[in-house]
């Protein structure tokens, strides 16, 4: 007996995610991706407001070496050259874009501004994540590409985490003798089984891939959401941002790296793609100017990018508060207009059905937008956008 | 006291309490298991690898000059084939030098902890540094924070707790890492001229995370007391020659007479704030959430509430004496029950395996180098919790699945390259355990193709994993 048929014949009892959703209903439950982008992505450079003649004033040269070849979008605006994927999903109308938002910190170091973006409150819990309160409230499973259970996904909620490790895989038989050693021990039984199941799944279909770069945790993402009562929901996390100097040629990695990974992410998730919203965030955006060693400081204003089968998208939304020196937050940050918080409530509440109640218990005093940001088929409840 | 329950008392004060067995530690336990721990009640200390606070702004001072030189000589070394180009890009070679001691102080911990013959005092060690939670999220706090550990920690682990507050919260590490090193009373004469205010940040972690807790009962304006009474604690700056380190502010610091949860402080300096830490420190509402968490970190997630309450009531007979509160809790019952409530942390299982295993000497440096990695794997990097409550206590923060998994494939590995230990598993066993092993785990190792995998089941088995 090897070890997918031993798998196959012990495991076929236990479900490795408890899935009460599904149980009751047997309805394919919407998926969703929450990804972080830690250090401050520069969202003028991702989404160049290219009709804004104040542009070419603040940072011309973080410009001229990328709007010739920049996707265009609506409104004027057009998507970084190295983001081919995102400007094919915007034209297939699964990308919306939302320019000059804000996480809501008010703060310019990074790590106060992540725990704020991923706990949701204005005033950082560290134990409570914006994520596992909407996981409260929907029931449904959660994995985290992390070693530890990161703040968005922290609180009464329970969530795997998987990462890959440094580890040399065991292999042989020692699994049978663990399972028949922890026979009298029942949570690590059940741990192994969980833990083998989620190692099959990877291993079966993707020869699990041990680097930690970001398109392979993508996948890995994907596939694990895509097996058989896997999570409905995944927070992957990709860093390296914060762009004080070369940003023309750092970022070009940058963009090229998330690209790359929605990619993997999509094939992945196969069917499941039209099932899926991919948020995607950073905690602040950057300066306006573009400093003295060709890269941009901690600002205020980014943009957001939400994306997926599910995402009404092909637009470009958010008011755009102008470049103009007056029209700057403190003179030099882009102002935000809107906060993340609003869009994300917007998804939580048309993609999972989260109530009006619900939702502020997400994200207590920041009212979803009414914008559709699901596709209406989608929607399952009309009443929702009211 | 019988022999029969000496034997099963020494292998709880061994696993429980300590690190695993490391040689015949077991045995030495078995004369006494309560007096085994108690005699372990001393500091850990530092002999030859200390490094101070004092040389650690050295290097600062050093790195910072470094790099306005090289700023000041334009890049001719473009194209240097040094790797590491730190977020800001500067600094190349200074920043090595940090990252040298960094690693040195990082790893030395781990060894210490491999090699302790005070495993229980280790374990003190473990907690209160994680009491006082400091991430190494910037290249001061690389170095900084393994020094809280030893130098503000470590010396009064075994003694009052208003002590270690005192010396944490005046460690650069935590004003540094907790952002008070800018707070500036608006009434101070700084505050007055550049119109510079408080960060309540560091007021507000020592009320809910290392004194009252969340629940103590204290309100926004106690934060905004304790906040302004700690304004003008502060670090020293590259240029300050007299003092490294701690430096108290007089232009920065708030005046005026304070009041905090109903006590009033009269004006003045640095010992106003030490004298509300003080009694913080000494309130039973401390007490109680320390003494609490401390249960919760050495015999059970949900402890005996008598004993929290016997921890508490010696807390506040002797205005916090930690080394008086933990004898109430070696000499109570309810840490001894066979039942073993606890599920070990990444660093507790790694640390005991490896101790269990006998790790020599001649380790270091390469495989302290890839533990730290494998701690990182298993998402316990010493100083990386990311959060100032620091790494979570309970069993439910560790036991997930793929937790299991990577403890497997590491505990595999682990026996492959031990082999230089020429003890077979049942006799590392019964170093462990005596004659108290699982039937279960012993018929397994005895079954087990070869004496490599027995040690796998060994460090593997839940005799092993829960304490």
């Amino acid at each position: 007996m090897n070890r997918r048929q031993w798998l196959a014949a012990v495991g076929s009892s236990l479900v490795c995610w408890h899935n009460r959703g599904a149980a009751l209903t047997n309805q394919k439950t919407p998926k969703l991706v929450w990804l972080v982008l830690r250090g401050a992505m520069d969202g003028l450079h991702a989404v160049l407001p290219l009709a804004d003649s104040d542009l070419l004033r603040h940072r011309d040269k973080l410009v001229t070496a990328v709007q010739e070849r920049a996707h265009p979008l609506d409104r004027g605006f057009a998507l970084h050259p190295a983001l081919p994927t995102l400007a094919k999903l915007y034209r297939q109308k699964e990308l919306l874009t939302i320019v000059a938002t804000s996480s809501g910190a008010k703060t310019r170091s990074h790590f106060r501004a992540q725990d704020i973006l991923e706990s949701g409150y204005n005033r950082a819990d560290n134990e409570s994540g914006w994520l596992n309160r909407a996981l409260e409230a929907k029931r449904g499973q959660s994995l985290a590409v992390a070693h530890g259970v990161p703040i968005s996904l922290r609180g009464r909620h329970l969530t795997q985490t998987w990462y890959p490790d440094h580890f040399v895989e065991s292999k042989g038989d020692l699994f049978e003798r663990l399972q028949s050693l922890y026979s009298e021990d029942e949570l690590l039984s059940q741990r192994l089984m969980s833990g083998l199941q989620t190692r099959d799944k990877l291993s079966v279909i993707d020869q699990v891939n041990r680097r930690n770069r970001f398109a392979q945790l993508a996948s890995s993402c994907g596939t694990l959401m895509r097996a058989q009562g896997g999570p409905d929901c995944a927070m992957l996390q990709l860093e390296g941002w914060d762009t004080h100097q070369g940003q023309v040629r750092r970022l070009q990695t940058k963009f090229s790296e998330l690209d790359a990974g929605i990619v993997s992410l999509r094939t992945a998730l196969r069917n499941e793609w039209d099932n899926t919203v991919v948020i995607v965030a950073t905690e602040f955006g950057r300066t306006v100017a573009a400093n003295g060693t060709l890269g941009t400081d901690h600002g205020t204003g980014s943009a957001l990018f939400l994306l997926g089968g599910a995402v009404a998208g092909g637009r470009v939304l958010g008011e755009w508060p102008g470049l103009k020196k007056s029209e700057l937050f403190m003179g030099r940050d882009l102002a935000p207009t809107s906060d993340n918080r609003s869009w994300i409530g917007a998804v939580l509440k048309q993609h999972w059905q989260l109530t009006d109640q619900q939702l502020n218990n997400v994200f207590p005093e920041v009212p979803p937008v009414r914008e559709r940001v699901i596709k209406s088929d989608l929607v399952r409840d009309p009443t929702v956008l009211g | 006291m019988s022999r029969m329950n000496n034997d099963s008392e020494a292998v709880i004060a061994v696993n429980r309490f300590g690190l695993g067995a490391r040689g015949s530690e077991l045995a030495a336990a078995a004369r006494d298991p309560r007096q085994w721990l108690t005699q372990q009640m001393v500091s850990p200390s530092y002999g030859a690898s200390r490094f101070t606070t004092v040389a650690a702004f050295q290097q600062f001072s050093e790195y910072r000059q470094r790099i306005r030189d090289q700023r000041k000589a334009p890049a001719q070394n473009e194209s240097s084939n040094m790797q590491d180009k730190g977020p800001s890009g500067a600094g190349i070679a200074p920043a090595k030098v940090i990252r040298q001691t960094q690693r040195a102080l990082i790893f030395d911990g781990l060894w210490q902890s491999i090699m302790s013959a005070e495993p229980f005092s280790i374990r003190m060690l473990d907690f209160f540094s994680n009491h006082f939670s400091v991430s190494m999220t910037s290249i001061q706090l690389n170095v900084l924070a393994p020094l809280l550990e030893r130098d503000a920690v470590a010396p009064h682990l075994f003694g009052q707790f208003e002590d270690m507050l005192i010396a944490v919260i005046k460690h650069p590490a935590i004003l540094v890492y907790l952002d008070n090193t800018q707070s500036t009373g608006p009434a101070s004469r700084v505050g007055k001229k550049r119109q510079r205010g408080l960060n309540e940040n560091l007021a507000r972690e020592i009320l809910e995370l290392h004194t009252l807790g969340i629940d103590g009962g204290y309100s926004l304006g106690d934060i905004r007391e304790l906040a302004r009474a700690l304004s003008g604690w502060s670090i020293s700056r590259p240029r300050d020659k007299a003092q490294k380190g701690f430096v108290y502010r007089r232009d920065m610091h708030e005046p005026g007479a304070r009041t905090l949860l109903g006590r009033r402080y009269r004006d003045g300096d640095v010992e106003q704030g030490e004298q509300m830490l003080r009694d913080l420190a000494r309130h039973p509402a401390t007490g109680r959430f320390v003494c609490h968490k401390l249960a919760q970190h050495l015999v059970s997630d949900m402890p005996d509430e008598g004993l929290v309450d016997a921890m508490s009531a010696q807390w506040q007979q002797t205005n916090g004496n930690l080394g008086a509160v933990i004898r109430v809790l070696i000499a109570h019952d309810a840490s001894w029950r066979e039942e073993r409530q606890k599920f070990k942390t990444p660093r507790e299982f790694v640390i005991s395996t490896l101790r269990a295993l006998e790790i020599q000497e001649d380790s270091p440096p390469r495989f302290l180098r890839q533990l730290h990695r494998h701690l990182r794997d298993m998402g316990q990097a010493p100083f990386s919790s990311g959060s100032p409550a620091g790494y979570p206590i309970s069993n439910r923060h560790w036991d997930g699945a793929d937790a299991l998994m990577k403890r497997i494939d590491w505990a595999n590995t682990v026996v492959a390259v031990s082999a230089q230990s020429n003890k077979s598993a049942l006799e590392i066993s019964s170093r462990l355990f005596s004659t108290q092993l699982n039937g279960a785990t012993r018929q397994a190792m005895e079954r087990a193709e070869t004496d490599r995998q027995a040690r796998a089941l060994l460090f593997l088995s839940p005799d092993f994993q829960r304490r």
